[in-house]
This record gives structure tokens, C-alpha cells and sequence, in this order.
């Protein structure tokens, strides 16, 4: 990529003038790190002689970017494709399922609505608390209620229509409630446990309607979504690939639905269009952005022509609401809604909470999943500040509330009049990159006040809560600090640019997307020196040598502080890594492999991200070889030694291996020849 | 035939006067030899008068033995050791007698024999000097000599012999070794490097716990089995045997006037001392530095038949064939013994069991502080001979006998069949040998000095000749490891292993260890760590740290012994010194190959210093 642009010194200059001028525009009204990539780094890429089509910017193009044929080949599936859809909880982000505790429990369920679609029912599979007297199981729409059944203690299924549902904005929201009578309810909620397993399904009716326009492509349940681009795509297309990998997993996050990037088909092999349940996202300069229709087809195939457009559609602010409701604007789109401000207060509300209220009778609780990288890069969280309001405690009632970080109790007080107001400092050692904040009230409701009828404890958690930052990085460098360190944006760097790689990244970007609210917006960078701020970059050796990551060598060696080896990878030996550290100030995220197959590499990143995606990754460095398993460890300061196997005598040995021994065992059977008569069977001298 | 008679016929002829018979006499009382040798050994008749007055008084004709006056074919009908015994040579024979050259009176034996050998002739005697005689059997049986000194032992017992370097077995057990050691490298390189590396270290272990074990019981013995200075006074010299003293000496002019100026400082009766000087054909000078310094009529002079290998164990042989007395001494030529050393031994034979056939004097050496190099050697050879020795002696194991000053029971050592002229160590050999036929090897506390190396060449040579006469008593012994075991037991067995085996392969593979702890020092490469697993990493420090530092606390205090206190400090150069040992080692293991008979000759009379205080 260097030697690219030290060829093309225009191309360099151009892209550096494109940079410079974005870059002062935005540094007057964004307050993004100095240097982050500009969000429309990425559209400069295709800068050179633009052209509009279709409202956006003609691309850039490389050989193999052609619309296939588009052929209605899922049809002859289509009975099982357009059978009635079920939807597993777990699939729709109820990924552990919803417990209902105590005696009057209610929790909310949203479920995902397609256009055509009507919701059916609820087929519900239980886990009731043993010994629990017959309750009554509620589900209902806000005032509206849609089922009540019985619930004994022996059931472990039941089925709720859903015939009277209200789907509004591609979604039906319910309130399932529990109510067990017949017990002091303050002991219920100690007791009773009534769990929505997610294997529970939902089951909708009616077909699906033909996707009709660009806005209604992205439909509220997809099980997968395929960016289809020539194996050597142009930069513009890894571009779109990237963001289209963030926005899905934005627009589905907690869902099942899988995000692939596939090569076209080969020049006069047709793509089949895909079910109903699935989106094929096509790059193809040539023609408009348009939906694809064959044969009056559920049109489940987008060709994107421009990289102006891409955009657009993948990163514009409210990209769900885009979808659902809102038309297919043409306009230039300003990314500054994923910048996010180093402000020094962050609300719930502005991390996309809602109040929440809870009520209960004994103990009630409400959980804030908060990533770090919801805040921005290099912020680390000090205090909170808790806004509640709640019921009045009875007379002879107490109460208290505890705020729990990831487990870790780190403030409690006792509840007195009707609500407070207070800031709570936050111990920066427990924070982790993804946490939980767990609100946990403790009432006694007093003599009489756990019976039927009696005053029940009601609090209202204030979205005005906010969290108070500074501008310092509580995580250690290594994977803990992504995605915050990518927060308001970062540079792709793919060496070379391949759909293999751009695939590989896209894997990175959705599953980071998934954990954090903040909008990813990836700079695919053409080469090292185009790459400014936090850097994912995706290569072999070469570039971990350009990078000097720390481990970059082809023969590597893992040994901890014992001296004991626990993995070795000889310099011939291929393996794929993943490394997170700080290069100048920034934090790189690298993932490479050695030898001429990037298999290794696909493979760590399969496993890593298996089963908990991003979440599940700890540490600073990963590494596979050709067999697994992945080792997963942090290396810095961690009494880890990651020793480079000597290249050039192993590799001289290496590769003269075999002659050498055989020249060795020549000599050593010459020897034995000669030295036979020598020393074994010598003949007596007796001329004396 | 008195003696009375020989002192009067010398008297009257006179040959010596009254006097010198009166000494001679008084002499006679207090050893109780016989009158002539005794004139001879006082220097009051000549050698050749003697014989004739013999003769006369034999009434016997004289005759002077000489080239031509021997017709081969007739000696050599009577056999070697016959001749030997007797000190008789047929000369001659014809239709009705046979003559026969004797130096003593003819005893009936010996008639008896010659009337078988030569039947139905009249025995016609003359009577000669024993140095004719020695001569002219040398000279007849000079392809017999040859025969039973190179390869006596190994017609004996072939198994016993370092004639074969290797036997098939063993060869094709190293040959297999080598292509397990190559294929292991080719397919599993850190593993067999490992593999390998574990029984080295434990190897070293066992070899570090040995040794000191060995020294302290030796400490122990320290005073366990000496002999007193009372006890030599109180030996009567009438009942000492004949001793024989073999000198091999091979282009040792520079020294050969300093020996015999020692082994005349004996405190032992010059009448019963029987010096055999044992010269290679090949080396004139020596023979005629020897003649020049006139030595007593106790010595004799010996040219050894030429023939490979010419090896001191070679001409040992030969002395033994030759030597008369009942015990028997082996020194080097520039070896100084301390006077009583003989009276000692005999002593330590005395009070021994009966099995006692070899009894080691040690070794030191009096230029001790010439040079860094004889520094060293002292510290060595002090821990070995004040310490290992007796700690092997003590502990019942096999001791491998130094190279001069061992004392020997003439006859067992040559049941034994005295020295291995193919082994370059033929005195660890015969030591080990003597132990695995059931025979004991003790020590006694009298000190031989002899001349330390102060030449690094010099001092390379020897110690590779040494290592590699190792490794061959290493490679005769276990050619039938389960008969070793079988006849020696598990205690000689292992003891010989550690002893013998164990100590060229301690040097053959010090330095690979030293090299890698220098690589490892300066380069901390993690190459090294995948050999030294934890385990094998502590017990690798363990000889690093505390087996080195026993290896030279023991050689610390075989200087307290000797009172070398100046030494002390030097004994923390060991690890450096042990270094010329490697050198030496992997020269002697070369040599195993291509020149295992090779005797790296030590060249002597090269220090400044004068003998022992």
C-alpha cells in the first residue's frame, strides 16, 4: 500500500488535501479526538473524479464488480421459506429468557413485526416455581388485555393469541404479568421464581409483503443479511461493508441475524434471490441504488451503486426509525450524530434509557447494562448521579436502596421520604468494559402491609440520571478497551484490501456494534500513512512488522513466567493472531496471519467471537495455529513472554533440514564402515 | 658349598680383601642374603669375578654367554618360564651332552627337567653372570617375550583385553545410539534435546553425590590404615622377600640419574632389592645415560623387543617375566618414593587379607608450586590419593590404581596376566580387574613424588592418554554387563560405572553444559528454557551451584592433609581447570577411534625443581 501511493503521489496529495479540508470543517463544530478519522474520510476515498448517480457519488470500480442476474432461485423453497414464521425469544434478544418474581411480576416483551406480518401467539415455555399456588398469567397492551390463563406449578408450556395485538413502528410491545395469590407477599418475592425460557417462541400470520422501496429493505426480523462484492472489491465497496456490518448490528442488536459478506458470482452465473427472511446486499457501480424486483419478487436484493448512498442508508442517525418509517433521503448526510461529545455528563436518557419503574413489595431491582464505549473513547466514568422517586415507606416500613457495579456493592442508603437525589462515586477498579449497574431497593412494608390489598412499593428511576466522566481511560490496553477506543471512529486498514479481510473486519464491527450504543463509523484507510487515530487493521506479517505489534514475528513462542512453553508456533508453522496495544498514543486492534492462508486467522476469529461475540473477548492477544483451540490471554504485565523464534538460523536450518540430516546419516553409516575393522574386528599383528 | 668358603676363595685370590669380608659378613647377619650378591651389592667384586669364582668353586667351567655361543634352536626347546625360573639357557648340544649356562648352583630340579627335555644327553654346565643370562634368554625367546608381554592377557581372556576397542555388540549399540540420537534430532529436535538432557543432569547429580560421598569416607579413613614409622623400624630385614622394582623407561635421560639416585635412597637391603630397568630398543640414549650413571649391582638392565604397541604396560610385561622377587613395584622414571615405601607395602601385605594383591602408594608431586598448572595437578592428585583412593577403599568398591607406586604379590599379578599393553591406563585396568577376579587393591600412607606437567601440551597429552585408557577399561568391563554384575555384584558394578565410565563422560559433556550456561548468561535466549523444564531447571542448578561448589570444597580440604594451605584459593579455579580436562577428553575420544593403542608419551625432567623436601 506504501509503495501505492509513493506511485501515485497525486492520489496521495489529493486524499491528504480531501482530509485536511473535512478535517478543519469538522474540527470547528465536533469535539472528536484530534486524531480520529473523520466520518467522511470514508467518502473520500471515492472522491476522485466523482460523479453523481443515483444522488450519490459514483464509485470507484474494480474488475468483477457487475450486478449478476438476478434469478427468483428461492422460490422452489419458498413453501418452507413462506411457511409461518416462529421466532425463538432467544432469537428476538430475550437471549436468558424473563423471570417474573413475586406475586404481581410484569415484564415487558417487544417483538419484531415485517411488514404483512400479524403477530399469532405466544407459545410460551415455562419454568414455574415448585409448590407455587395456581396464579393467573396477564398479557397484555398497555390497558388492553389480550389473554389470562392459569398457572400452576406443574405447567411447562402455554400458548397466548395474539390475535388482537397493536403493531406499531415494526414492533408489538407487551406486558406479561404474573399474579400469585394466597401468600405474604413479602415473602413472595423471595420465593418465587417464574421463568419465560428462551425457548418460548412467538408465531406470526398473514405473508410478508414485497419489500417495495429502499426504506422498507431493512425489515424489523431478518435471520441474515449477505453483502455480496468481487473477490478484489474497490475500496468504496469494503467501505459499504463495513458500515452495512455496523448497522446491522445496530439495527438487530440481541437478534440472531447473521451478517456475511460473500463474492459475486462469477461473471454470467445468476444470484438467486433470497427468501423472505433474508437481505443480499449487492455493490455494484454500474446502474442506480435501487430494490431489485424479478418477476414481481419480494424484492430481497439491494443494489448499491454509490458510496454516498451506502452511507446513507447504513449510518444515518435514527437508522431503525429510517427504515421503518421514514423515507430514503437523498441528501448528503452529516455523521456527526455518531460523534459523541466528551461531555462531562452522560444521562440515561441520552444512553437511550428510559425511566424505568419497578414495583414490589419486598425487594425490586432494575439493571443498567452500560458499556464504556457508549461514552466515547478515552472516558471513564466517576459517579452517578441517582435520581428516584418513590412511594411513601409505611409507618412502621423501612427501606433501603443498594447500587451493585458488575456484583460489587458501591453504595447503599436508607429510603426516606419520597425520593432523593444523590451522587454517587464510582470505584474505577471495578469498572469493566462492558458493566452492569443493578438498582436494588430492600422494603419492609410493616405490620399488615404484605397482604392482598396492602401498599405496594413503587419507584421511578429518572432518565435525568446521569453518569459524570473525565476524560481518562479506565481500561489497560488490549481488548478491553474496544469498542470505546473506536468511539467516535476509527481507521480500517486491510492489507491487501480483499473481500476475505473486508469480511474478516466487518465480523469485528458488527460484533463490537453489539455491545455498545454509540454508532461504530469505520475509516477505511488505503494505506498506513492515510490511517490517523485507533486503527483496526486486518493483514499478514508485513504488517505487523509495519505496525510493530508486539508480536509480529513469524515463529513465535508463548511462555509464562516459569519458563514453561505453552504454545509454540514454528516460523513455518502458520498461525492467525488478534492484538490489541497502543501505538503512538492510539490503540491498534490487529489481526494477522502468518503464511500464505488467512484460514487460521477466519478460524480465531470464528471461535473467539463464539458464542458471546465481542463480550466474550478478554484479554490482549489471541492466537490459533492451523489446529485450535484459540488461546486467549493478556500478555502485558501479565507475566506472559511472547519470545520470536529466531528467523534466520531456524529458518536456514529449516529449509536445509532435510539435506543436512541425510548428509549426517551418510557420514555417520561411512564411519561406522570405516571404523569397523578400526575398532571391532582388528586382526592380530604377531610379526613381532 | 659355604659361604665361608666363597669369602676365603675371594680372600685368597684377592679379589677382596679381609676387611670387605668382615663387612660383608656383618651385612650377611642382618639380611641374611647369600654372601655374593651381598659382595656384589657392597661393590667388592666385580660381577664376572664372582662368576668365576663360582665356577671354581662349583668346579664348574666358566662361560661367557656372548652372541653365536648359543645355538637357538637347542634353548628354545626348554621352555620360557622354565628358563626363567631356573636362570638357565641350553647353549648347545651334540651327540652325547647338552650344555647349559647357569648364574647359580644347579639344582636337582633343574636337572630333572633339562633329562626330559633333553633326553638320554649328559647335562653339561657352565656357570655364567645373571646379566648373560638375561641377556641371552631375552635374545633366544625374544618372539616368546614379545608374544606373552603384548598379548599374554588376551590368549589368557580375550574379554579382558582392550585389543578389541569394541566388541560387536557394544559397537552396534553406539552405531544404533548415534542413529536413534540423529533420527530423534531430525523428527522431534526440542524433545530429544530434552530427552537427552534429563539423564545427563541426573547424570551429574549422581556423579556430584558419589564423589562426595566417596571423599568423605575417605576423610574418614584418613588415619584408618596407616603404618608407623615404629612399625618400619621394627621389621626385622632378615625376613624381607626380594623386591622387585620395575622402572620403564623410554627416552628418559634428562631423569634417569635422579631415579637411580632415589631408588638408592630406599630404606629397604640393597641385596633384596632387584631394580629392573626396562629400556626400549629404540631408545639408546637412555640405555647409555643409564650405564653412565653406574648403578648399584642391584639393578638390571633390560632392552624390551621392539613390536607395537610400545607401551609402558608392554614392558612391564617383560619385567615381569624377569623379575625374581617376591613383591614387586612399578615406578615411573621420575618418580620419587619416600624412603620406607617398600617396608610399608610389605607391611600393608602382611597385615592385609589374603586377597590384598596390589597395594597403591600415593601420588603427589614435589614442583607443586611451579606454575598455576602444577598447582592444580597437586590439588587434584591430593584429593584423589589422600581422599577418592582410600573413600574407595573404605566403601569395599574398585579402586583404579595410579599410574606408579603400586606394590604388587608377584605371583597373583601374574595369574592376573599382569598389564593390558593395549590399555593406556593399564593400571586403573589391572586395579578394576584384580577387583573384579575377587582381589582386593588397598592404600598405603606413603607418598610417591614425581613431577607435575607444568607444560599445558604436555600436560594435554597425558591427560588424554589417561581419559582414553578410561574409556577403554570402561569398554572392556562392560562388554557382559550381566556377568559384571554377576561376578562382581551391584556395589563394584555401580562403582566402576560411576568411577571409571563416569569420569570421561562428566568431562565429555561439562563443556556442552558450560557453553550453554555462557549462551544462556549473556544472551538470556529462550532457546535454552525448553530444555530445562522446571524440574530439570533445579536440578541442573543444583550441580551448578552446589555440586560445583562440592566438587571444590573436597578438593579444599585434600590440601589440609598435605599442608598445602597456599593451595586453597587455587581450588576455586577448578571449574577452569576442569575445562583442560574437556579439551582432553574430547582428544582421547578421537583417539578412541583412530588411534586407541596410542601412548601419548609425558615428556619428564622439565621442571626447575629439585626432588621432595
Amino acid at each position: 500500500m506504501l509503495r501505492q501511493i509513493a506511485r501515485r503521489p497525486h492520489t496521495a496529495i489529493l486524499v491528504a488535501l480531501v482530509l485536511a479540508v473535512t478535517g478543519c470543517n469538522r474540527q470547528q463544530t465536533q469535539p472528536i479526538g484530534a486524531r480520529a478519522p473523520l466520518p467522511a474520510a470514508a467518502d473520500s476515498i471515492a472522491m476522485a473524479g466523482a460523479a453523481t448517480n443515483g444522488g450519490g457519488t459514483r464509485s470507484d470500480t474494480t474488475h468483477g464488480e457487475q450486478m449478476p442476474r438476478i434469478v427468483p432461485g428461492g422460490r422452489a423453497s419458498d413453501s418452507a421459506a413462506l411457511a409461518p414464521l416462529n421466532l425463538t425469544f432467544s432469537a428476538i434478544g430475550y437471549r436468558s429468557g424473563i423471570v417474573l418474581v413475586g406475586t404481581a411480576a410484569e415484564a415487558t416483551i417487544a417483538i419484531p413485526v415485517n411488514d404483512g406480518l400479524r403477530p399469532a401467539e405466544f407459545k410460551l415455555r415455562l419454568m414455574p416455581t415448585p409448590r407455587m399456588p395456581p396464579a393467573t398469567l396477564v398479557l397484555r397492551q398497555g390497558d388492553h388485555v389480550l389473554a389470562l390463563r392459569d398457572l400452576t406449578d406443574t405447567m411447562t408450556s402455554i400458548t397466548l393469541s395474539l390475535a388482537d395485538a397493536v403493531v406499531q413502528d415494526g414492533k408489538a410491545v407487551f406486558q406479561v404479568g404474573l399474579s400469585v395469590p394466597g401468600r405474604d407477599r413479602c415473602q413472595a418475592e423471595m420465593f418465587y421464581r417464574t421463568v419465560v425460557k428462551p425457548e418460548s417462541q412467538v408465531s406470526y400470520r398473514d405473508m410478508p409483503r414485497p419489500t417495495a422501496a429502499v426504506n422498507g429493505f431493512f425489515q424489523p426480523w431478518l435471520e441474515r443479511v449477505t453483502f455480496y462484492m468481487a473477490e478484489q472489491p474497490s475500496a468504496d465497496a469494503a467501505q459499504a461493508a463495513l458500515d452495512a456490518a455496523a448497522y446491522v448490528a445496530r439495527r438487530y442488536r440481541g437478534m440472531a441475524t447473521v451478517f456475511e459478506v460473500k463474492p459475486l458470482p462469477p461473471v454470467g452465473t445468476p444470484l438467486p434471490e433470497p427468501g423472505p427472511w433474508s437481505r443480499a446486499v449487492v455493490w455494484t457501480p454500474t446502474g442506480s441504488t435501487r430494490v431489485e424486483h424479478v418477476d414481481n419478487g419480494r424484492g430481497t436484493i439491494l443494489a448499491i451503486a454509490a458510496r454516498r448512498d451506502a452511507r446513507q442508508l447504513f449510518t444515518l442517525a435514527g437508522g431503525a426509525d429510517l427504515v421503518a418509517a421514514t423515507g430514503f433521503r437523498t441528501a448528503t448526510v452529516d455523521l456527526g450524530h455518531n460523534v459523541v461529545a466528551n461531555a462531562t455528563l452522560r444521562t440515561l436518557a441520552d444512553l437511550g434509557f428510559d425511566s424505568r419503574t419497578v414495583e414490589g413489595n419486598s425487594l425490586v431491582a432494575s439493571s443498567y447494562p452500560i458499556s464504556l464505549g457508549d461514552f466515547g473513547t478515552s472516558i471513564t466514568l466517576t459517579s452517578l448521579r441517582l435520581i428516584v422517586r418513590h412511594s411513601i415507606l409505611p409507618v412502621n416500613g423501612g427501606g433501603s436502596l443498594r447500587l451493585h457495579l458488575n456484583g460489587d456493592l458501591i453504595y447503599s442508603r436508607t429510603l426516606d421520604h419520597d425520593g432523593f437525589d444523590a451522587v454517587i462515586p464510582i470505584p474505577a477498579h471495578l469498572l469493566r468494559r462492558d458493566n452492569v449497574f443493578d438498582v436494588r431497593f430492600q422494603v419492609t412494608l410493616g405490620e399488615g402491609g404484605c397482604v392482598v390489598g396492602g401498599p405496594v412499593f413503587t419507584a421511578t428511576i429518572d432518565n435525568a440520571s446521569a453518569f459524570v466522566t473525565n476524560g481518562t481511560t479506565a481500561m489497560a490496553p488490549g481488548f478491553g478497551r474496544f469498542p470505546q477506543a473506536f468511539v467516535p471512529s476509527f481507521s480500517v486498514l486491510l492489507d491487501p484490501l480483499d473481500r476475505f479481510r473486508v469480511e474478516l473486519a466487518a465480523s469485528v464491527v458488527g460484533a463490537m456494534q453489539q455491545t455498545t450504543r454509540t454508532p461504530l463509523a469505520p475509516a477505511l484507510a488505503r494505506d498506513l500513512a492515510a490511517a490517523t487515530g485507533p486503527l483496526l487493521a486486518i493483514g499478514t506479517s508485513a504488517l505487523a512488522e509495519a505496525l510493530s505489534a508486539p508480536l509480529r514475528s513469524d515463529g513465535v513462542r508463548l511462555r509464562d513466567l516459569n519458563g514453561k512453553v505453552w504454545d509454540e508456533f514454528a516460523p513455518d508453522a502458520p498461525y492467525g493472531a488478534m492484538q490489541g496495544w497502543v501505538r503512538n498514543g492510539d490503540d491498534v486492534l490487529l489481526l494477522h496471519h502468518t503464511g500464505a492462508s488467512g484460514q487460521p486467522l477466519a478460524d480465531l476469529l470464528r471461535e473467539t467471537l463464539a458464542p458471546y461475540g465481542w463480550f466474550g473477548v478478554r484479554g490482549d492477544l489471541a492466537i490459533r495455529g492451523m489446529q485450535g483451540p484459540v488461546r486467549s490471554l493478556t500478555v502485558a504485565n501479565a507475566g506472559w513472554r511472547l519470545e520470536a523464534e529466531p528467523d534466520a538460523p531456524q529458518n536456514l536450518f529449516t529449509r536445509y533440514k532435510n539435506p543436512i540430516f541425510i548428509a549426517a546419516l551418510v557420514i555417520l553409516l561411512i564411519l561406522s564402515i570405516w571404523l569397523y575393522p578400526r575398532v571391532v574386528r582388528r586382526e592380530l599383528d604377531t610379526t613381532g | 658349598m659355604s659361604s665361608i668358603r666363597l669369602g676365603e676363595y675371594l680372600v685368597h685370590r684377592g679379589l677382596i680383601s679381609e676387611v670387605q669380608l668382615n663387612t660383608a659378613l656383618q651385612h650377611q647377619q642382618r639380611t641374611g642374603e647369600r654372601l655374593g650378591r651381598l659382595l656384589l651389592i657392597l661393590g667388592y667384586v666385580r660381577r664376572l669375578d664372582l662368576a668365576r669364582a663360582l665356577a671354581d668353586l662349583w668346579q664348574l667351567p666358566f662361560v661367557t654367554v656372548e652372541q653365536g655361543t648359543v645355538d637357538p634352536r637347542v634353548a628354545q626347546r626348554m621352555p620360557l618360564e622354565a628358563t626363567l625360573q631356573h636362570r638357565a639357557v641350553p647353549l648347545r648340544e651334540d651327540a652325547r651332552s647338552v650344555t647349559v649356562a647357569v648364574a647359580d648352583s644347579p639344582a636337582p630340579e633343574l636337572r630333572s627337567i633339562l633329562e626330559i627335555i633333553y633326553p638320554g644327553k649328559a647335562i653339561d654346565f657352565r656357570v655364567t653372570t645373571e646379566w648373560d643370562i638375561d641377556r641371552a634368554i631375552a635374545s633366544i625367546h625374544r618372539r616368546k617375550v614379545v608374544d606373552t608381554s603384548i598379548y599374554g592377557l588376551y590368549f589368557r581372556d580375550q574379554s579382558e583385553s582392550a585389543f578389541t576397542v569394541f566388541t560387536l555388540p557394544q559397537y552396534l549399540t553406539f552405531v544404533l545410539l548415534c542413529l536413534v540420537l540423529l533420527g530423534g534430532l531430525w523428527l522431534a529436535p526440542a524433545r530429544t534435546l530434552l530427552f537427552l538432557n534429563i539423564p545427563i543432569t541426573a547424570f551429574f547429580l549422581i556423579t556430584v553425590i558419589f564423589r562426595t560421598w566417596v571423599g568423605v569416607a575417605g576423610a574418614a579413613a584418613e588415619t584408618a590404615i596407616s603404618i608407623s614409622d615404629e612399625d618400619v623400624r621394627a621389621l626385622d630385614n632378615r625376613s624381607l622377600p626380594v623386591y622387585s622394582i620395575l622402572v620403564p623407561v623410554f627416552m628418559e635421560e634428562r631423569v634417569i640419574g635422579t631415579l637411580l639416585r632415589s631408588l638408592a635412597e630406599l630404606d629397604y637391603p640393597a641385596d633384596k632389592l632387584d631394580i629392573v630397568l626396562l629400556f626400549e630398543e629404540n631408545d639408546p640414549d637412555t640405555l647409555a645415560a643409564a650405564k653412565a650413571a653406574t648403578p648399584g649391582a642391584n639393578v638390571r638392565f633390560l632392552v624390551v623387543p621392539g613390536g607395537d604397541p610400545q607401551t609402558k604396560p608392554k614392558a612391564c610385561n617383560v619385567g615381569l617375566l624377569f623379575a625374581r622377587g617376591e613383591y614387586l613395584v612399578v615406578y615411573d622414571a621420575e618418580d620419587q618414593p619416600e624412603p620406607d615405601q617398600l617396608k610399608k607395602a610389605l607391611l600393608a601385605f602382611r597385615r592385609g587379607p589374603k586377597a590384598l594383591v596390589c597395594v597403591q602408594a600415593a601420588l603427589n608431586y614435589y614442583n607443586w608450586n611451579e606454575n598455576f598448572l602444577t598447582r592444580m595437578f597437586t590439588l587434584e592428585y591430593s584429593f584423589w590419593f589422600d581422599y577418592l583412593l582410600p573413600g574407595l577403599d573404605r566403601l569395599g568398591l574398585p579402586i583404579p590404581l595410579g599410574g606408579t607406586s603400586n606394590h604388587f604379590r608377584t605371583q597373583v599379578l601374574r595369574e592376573l596376566g599382569g598389564w593390558d599393553p593395549f590399555n593406556v591406563t593399564e593400571d586403573a585396568d589391572l586395579g578394576i580387574r584384580a577387583a573384579m577376579h575377587g582381589y582386593r587393591v588397598g592404600i598405603v600412607n606413603s607418598t610417591t613424588y614425581e613431577e607435575a606437567n607444568k607444560q599445558l601440551g604436555n600436560w594435554l597429552r597425558q591427560r588424554s592418554r589417561w581419559i582414553k585408557g578410561y574409556m577403554q577399561t570402561a569398554l572392556v568391563f562392560s562388554r557382559d554387563p550381566y556377568g559384571l554384575v554377576r561376578r562382581a555384584g551391584w556395589k563394584h558394578t555401580l562403582g566402576f560405572a560411576l568411577l571409571i565410565g563416569g569420569t570421561p563422560l562428566i568431562f565429555l559433556i561439562q563443556p556442552i553444559s558450560v557453553v550453554l550456561t555462557i549462551v544462556w548468561l549473556f544472551t538470556r535466549s529462550s532457546l535454552l528454557e525448553s530444555l530445562f523444564p522446571p524440574a530439570v531447571l533445579y536440578l541442573s542448578l543444583f550441580n551448578l551451584l552446589i555440586g560445583n561448589a562440592l566438587a571444590i570444597y573436597v578438593n579444599m580440604f585434600a590440601v589440609f592433609k598435605r599442608k598445602l594451605h597456599v593451595l586453597v584459593l587455587f581450588s576455586l579455579f577448578n571449574p577452569f581447570y576442569w575445562v583442560l580436562h574437556s579439551i582432553a577428553s574430547f582428544k582421547a575420544l578421537g583417539q578412541l577411534f583412530t588411534k586407541p593403542y596410542y601412548w601419548e608419551k609425558t615428556t619428564h625432567g622439565l621442571t626447575r625443581h629439585g626432588a621432595a623436601g
